[in-house]
């Protein structure tokens, strides 16, 4: 069944279909929201957020744009209030130590060796923890391009900024990622 | 290429073109430092990329699937209370009615025993009460004017008569479940006080004028839970914008067709207006002067749905095609009411807005987030379903809320500000 099918039966309220229609997005959208929130917990929580309000709001997606770029900016904003409640509430996510659950780690390349993966893994880390760091506008932008790998026509839209803003976003955003990462230097040379 | 350019190279790396880039690596080549930098930034490009993947939970889906269980639920539980009073609603008002005069005779016991004691200056003061609007049906006709007349109101204009139900003088009109309500509680009538309204709790109230016919200085207030509605009355004839630049914009050779105009007033908001000839209506369009990304400002879609019945019936809609937009963008310009120079009523938006007291900001936005699908700089955007969740649970948590206006239709867009 065609994702343009899914979506007018969701808009029936068929639940088979939305059913059908996250379990094609959960991935991603766990993913973006992970990239963003740096906790796989609330990561999983944003998602369910962001499903439900696609659930109640499923009429109102007008079907000019993609379902996608709908679902990613739904994501985005929803990623953005979680960010937002953890900034009143004090919270801060320590993602040094690696991962929650080792997956970091797991990295599977028989090609390299025992300390190439650990050497990526440390990166991984890093970077993670650098993401953390960024602000919101480009933590998002990174996700969306670097991790996601989403065109600019595509971040443009999720994004509602020109294309050429993306672009320069980006520039910026790995600028501040770099100047971030200059303590761990030595990791990536 | 010097190690100066091949820094700015780098920090506009995404940019390149591809010669560009064979010029980095030229001169990386050559010079050990900026080839550490290329190293560097290309690695931390490289990791970001390869960041490993979170799988769902293996729960994920039955987890969710949970929760919309419990959405319809809510969504049904919401939806049903507001069926009940519209179809029981002259029951609970006629019983109200009986509890109220009861209420009233009790009151003013004395009074009128000093009455049938012939006291000469014993006055009876007159309160009745019957069904409200949405309760016969006729509810949304209230609901329908009172964006347009709150902001009437807001701008100290006076709106063409906003019909309500049982908008007599002296007959209150009193509703106290979710459905939304109309209530008036009057004085006396022939002094043209203004009158003011109880509501449930936490529901404030929006103040919208009766029928010009009414008594002069008379408030109905009414506590907006019904869809929202369209902002422009169909009343007053509009002006050009104040001696700006004014151009025609539809070409119809019927004389009796609206007229729409196109003027930008210096410094200000594009606006189209509609003057319709036919029925001396006038209206305008004044798209938000939204500037992004750079100098030129974005105009967007006016979606036809934005539209106000009245012009749609006017089979002009094309006329409000001002710019075209492919994605799903919600409608951002905003259509507005000029005022008598000519000039947008800069506060009537089609975005709605609550205020919250910021003590309560927290459990407020709480509530907002859940039920609200989008949101850009504070303009959060829901559907009518979800803004009577949203109501009904900042209600339930005793969260105070005013100044609510809604606005658009079938999409429900609106602001938050906190005291």
């Amino acid at each position: 069944m065609t994702e343009n099918d899914l979506i007018r039966k969701c808009k029936k309220g068929n639940r088979e279909a939305f059913n059908a229609l996250f379990s094609r997005y959960q991935s991603q959208v766990i993913n973006i929201a992970y990239s963003m929130l740096s906790d796989r917990e609330d990561a999983c929580d944003a998602a369910q957020e962001v499903f439900v309000k696609v659930y109640r709001s499923i009429a109102s997606f007008n079907e000019k744009s993609s379902f996608s770029t709908w679902l990613y900016r739904i994501t985005a904003n929803t990623c953005s209030d979680f960010l937002r409640k953890r900034q009143r509430g004090g919270n801060v996510i320590s993602i040094n130590a690696p991962s929650d659950d080792g997956r970091e780690f797991d990295i599977e390349d028989e090609n390299s060796s025992v300390d190439e993966q650990m050497e990526l893994s440390e990166r991984q880390a890093a970077v993670r923890a650098a993401i953390n760091e960024l602000k919101e506008e480009h933590r998002i932008i990174i996700t969306l391009c670097d991790i996601e790998g989403l065109g600019y026509e595509e971040i443009s839209r999720v994004l509602k900024i020109p294309p050429g803003t993306v672009k320069s976003r980006i520039n910026r955003a790995r600028s501040a990622l770099k100047k971030i990462l200059m303590k761990n230097r030595e990791l990536f040379l | 290429m010097d190690c100066e350019s091949f820094g700015k190279y780098l920090d506009n790396y995404e940019n390149l073109t591809e010669q560009e880039k064979s010029d980095m690596d030229e001169h990386a080549a050559k010079c050990e430092e900026c080839r550490a930098e290329l190293d560097f930034f290309l690695s931390m490009i490289s990791t970001v990329k390869s960041l490993p993947k979170a799988e769902p939970p293996s729960d994920f889906m039955d987890k969710l699937n949970a929760r919309l269980d419990a959405e319809d639920k809510r969504v049904v539980s919401a939806s049903g209370i507001i069926g009940h009073f519209r179809r029981y609603g002259t029951r609970y008002a006629a019983a109200a009615a009986c509890l109220a005069l009861v209420g009233v005779i009790t009151a003013n016991r004395s009074l009128l025993t000093g009455k049938m004691d012939s006291v000469p200056d014993g006055v009876i003061r007159e309160e009745t009460t019957v069904s409200d609007g949405s309760a016969n049906g006729s509810g949304n006709a209230a609901a329908d004017n009172q964006t347009a007349a709150a902001t009437e109101e807001a701008h100290g204009t006076q709106p063409e008569a906003a019909p309500v139900p049982n908008a007599d003088n002296t007959a209150p009109v009193r509703n106290t479940g979710d459905a939304p309500a109309v209530t008036r509680q009057s004085g006396n009538a022939s002094s043209g006080g203004t009158v003011r309204a109880s509501v449930p709790s936490a529901v404030r109230e929006t103040p919208i004028r009766p029928s010009a016919a009414d008594t002069a200085g008379e408030v109905i207030t009414t506590p907006a839970i019904e869809t929202a509605q369209d902002n422009v009355p169909a009343s007053e004839p509009v002006s050009d914008a104040g001696g700006a630049e004014i151009t025609p914009v539809n070409t119809s050779t019927d004389e009796n067709a609206p007229v729409m105009t196109r003027s930008v007033p210096e410094g200000g908001a594009e606006v189209y207006s509609l003057q319709d000839n036919g029925s001396e209506a006038g209206y305008s369009i004044a798209l938000a002067s939204i500037v992004k990304g750079g100098d030129a400002p974005e105009t967007y879609d006016l979606r036809a749905e934005d539209v106000p019945e009245s012009l749609k019936a006017a089979e002009i809609q094309a006329n409000y095609s001002l710019a075209g937009t492919d994605d799903n963008d919600i409608a951002r310009g905003r259509y507005s009411k000029l005022n008598k120079d000519g000039i947008p009523i800069a506060d009537a938006p089609a975005i709605g807005s609550i205020k919250f007291s910021s003590d309560d900001e927290e459990r407020a936005m709480e509530v907002i987030n859940r039920y609200t699908v989008d949101e850009e700089d504070n303009i959060y955007t829901t559907d009518s379903v979800n803004l009577r969740l949203i109501l009904s649970r900042l209600s339930s948590e005793g969260i105070e809320y005013t100044d609510y206006t809604v606005a658009g239709n079938g999409e429900v867009k609106f602001q938050i500000e906190f005291n």
